[in-house]
């Protein structure tokens, strides 16, 4: 029990003086951070009254999540990281699906507490500012009144739990116990060759599994957390020269947005090592050139929040194998299933099913929904791909993305790779509309490279839809053409930072296009 | 390939029309001329079509109205290019 916050002490103990997390213009030391948690787990047991602690997380400050989610882990409670982006309905069902009976928040979600106070069904729920924590002084600090071993039972082991950004209908929550936190941790610390002496960037928030991870790998190890609140480019690369950071893991959509960036400014990078990236079209010419201006390398990742990483490639096969995501890390093990759930020849696409010693626990309380999200011990992604007979898997975009144009499916991911390749682009992202007759037809939505002004844009895209034509004419079969290309300033994103599809198909759904009636005209004159 | 920035003849439209048709009809061997229906004789599938269209239009920079499309001079190589350089002169 009190693993990950075990792991920590040991960790935060033989780097006292050590900065553990740079935000902004602060910085924690292993001591400061320490004794934040010590005041935190004493204000929980003081509160808990023998019961379990269950607490939902509304908080941005980088101390206060850190400090509390520690906390969390050395009484045995529950932590249910929060987006305070949430409406007043969606953060209350929530939490009722979690049962949490504490919210943690800070002043500038005042606003919000008090709306969510106003409904009836959280009466039951205790609510705590930050401001509010009561501070032991020093003496106590040396010998706090509360001892590990009076940590209260979890039988359940459900440290985090973690509601999935749900594309489509509920959010799911996963949970995630201590000991599976800790081990994903050493995972990204073997993959990545992270130590103690490593500065980790993490620019996405704690609600996000992948903010939790660059939280804990650092912090569990005694390396240094710099936390980037608000992602853009320019700051991105100021705080990457400023604090030296050495190994960064980013969303796709970061990746795409720093593209241009990255070989501009390979002076002020030079202390980055490794990049970590998942699935984002960042070609193989591209990385090689970072590595030689900076000598900074590449791992491309394929995971999901239930199984954590499940596969790497190595920099060493970035480019003969640069459309690929890796082989299966170690201990985990990935099948390609049919709709049957019966295993596919090599190459041939079907639902990625992985079986990894870091899998979550289960959906909190839905024991239906837990099962069916398995087969023989295989969880089943919802994400397609293909299994090379080397063992490197290719990912081939979400299932429920599959466009079906007259009866054929459709990979957005095989339309989206060749497109991409094209200079213009900086991001593209291909979605299947309605059409009554067609069943879907394909729509690339672009955002061209480097900002220009709308004068100019005018010129620009129809000239990039021409080479974007000939590029498809080119290189995909007639039904993976798109039918029309859009051009945005900027792709729609979900909380965490994945490009929205759901957003951009109800965007152009909601045009009510008869797309198909060119097609109908010159076969049926219709 | 065709640029607007030139002077854009028929022939250099038949000749697009010609290719593009021989580089993606799913039949072998195929004799295209000026007199080819790519619809009645087959030489192009639905989605090849409908690519067509949006390649014609993207290329010469105009939209066919949708009576026009309904033309069965549309379906004719020869007619199609004539159409287009009614449209683009």
């Amino acid at each position: 029990m009190s693993f990950l916050y075990q792991t920590f002490e040991k960790s935060a103990l033989q780097h006292l003086s050590k900065v553990a997390i740079i935000a902004e213009k602060k910085q924690y030391t292993y001591k400061a951070l320490l004794d934040e948690v010590n005041q935190w787990a004493q204000q929980f047991h003081t509160i808990s009254q023998k019961r379990q602690v269950r607490i939902a997380l509304l908080t941005e400050d980088v101390i206060n999540t850190a400090s509390i989610a520690i906390a969390m882990a050395k009484i045995n409670g529950t932590c249910v990281p929060t987006n305070p982006q949430l409406t007043t309905e969606q953060l209350i069902n929530g939490w009722l699906a979690t049962a949490v009976n504490t919210v943690i928040y800070e002043p500038c979600f005042s606003h919000k507490v008090e709306q969510c106070k106003n409904t009836n069904k959280i009466s039951h729920i205790q609510f705590i500012c930050t401001t509010d924590k009561v501070t032991l002084t020093t003496e106590q600090l040396k010998n706090p009144p509360f001892l590990d071993s009076q940590a209260i039972g979890n039988q359940y082991d459900d440290f985090i739990i973690t509601l999935s950004s749900g594309s489509t209908g509920k959010p799911k929550p996963i949970v995630l116990s201590q000991t599976v936190k800790v081990k994903r941790a050493q995972q990204s610390w073997h993959l990545y060759n992270i130590t103690d002496n490593d500065v980790v960037l993490c620019a996405s928030p704690f609600f996000h599994s992948l903010g939790q991870r660059l939280f804990f790998v650092p912090l569990l190890l005694g390396a240094t957390l710099v936390h980037l609140k608000q992602f853009t480019p320019k700051a991105w690369i100021a705080v990457v020269e400023k604090h030296k950071v050495s190994k960064v893991i980013s969303v796709s959509s970061h990746l795409y947005a720093l593209k241009d960036e990255l070989l501009n400014n390979t002076k002020e990078l030079n202390t980055l090592k490794t990049i970590v990236t998942s699935s984002a079209p960042i070609d193989a010419h591209f990385k090689e050139q970072l590595f030689q201006a900076i000598g900074c390398d590449f791992h491309e990742m394929y995971g999901a929040t239930e199984v954590a990483t499940t596969s790497n490639l190595s920099p060493n096969f970035a480019k003969e194998k640069h459309a690929s995501v890796g082989v299966a890390c170690s201990g985990v093990e990935i099948k390609i299933l049919d709709n049957n759930h019966q295993p596919v020849s090599c190459n041939i696409i079907g639902e990625i099913a992985v079986k990894s010693p870091l899998a979550f626990s289960g959906y909190y309380l839905q024991p239906e929904l837990t099962a069916s999200s398995s087969h023989d011990g295989f969880f089943l992604t919802g994400d397609l791909g293909k299994l090379a007979e080397d063992g490197f898997l290719t990912y081939m975009g979400r299932k429920k993305e599959i466009i079906i144009s007259g009866g054929i499916n459709i990979y957005p991911k095989d339309i989206e790779s060749v497109l991409s390749s094209h200079q213009a682009i900086r991001e593209i992202a291909v979605i299947g509309v309605n059409d009554d007759f067609l069943g879907e037809v394909i729509l690339a939505i672009c955002v061209l490279n480097n900002t220009i002004d709308s004068e100019q844009n005018s010129q620009v895209e129809p000239l990039t839809e021409k080479e974007l034509r000939r590029l498809a004419n080119k290189k995909l079969a007639p039904f993976q053409r798109p039918l029309k290309y859009f051009f945005l300033n900027e792709l729609p994103v979900t909380p965490s930072g994945k490009t929205s599809k759901l957003a951009l198909q109800s965007r152009y759904n909601d045009l009510n296009e008869d797309w198909s009636a060119p097609l109908r005209a010159i076969f049926f004159n219709d | 390939m065709t640029s607007t920035d030139e002077v854009t003849t028929k022939d250099d439209v038949i000749k697009f029309i010609i290719n593009y048709i021989i580089d993606n009809s799913s039949l072998d061997n195929i004799n295209v001329s000026t007199h080819s229906n790519f619809i009645t004789e087959h030489l192009l599938d639905s989605f090849a079509t409908l690519s067509m269209i949006m390649t014609l239009e993207s290329e010469y920079s105009f939209k066919f109205d949708p009576e026009e499309l309904g033309n069965e001079r549309m379906r004719v190589v020869g007619e199609l290019a004539e159409i287009i350089i009614s449209r683009i002169e």
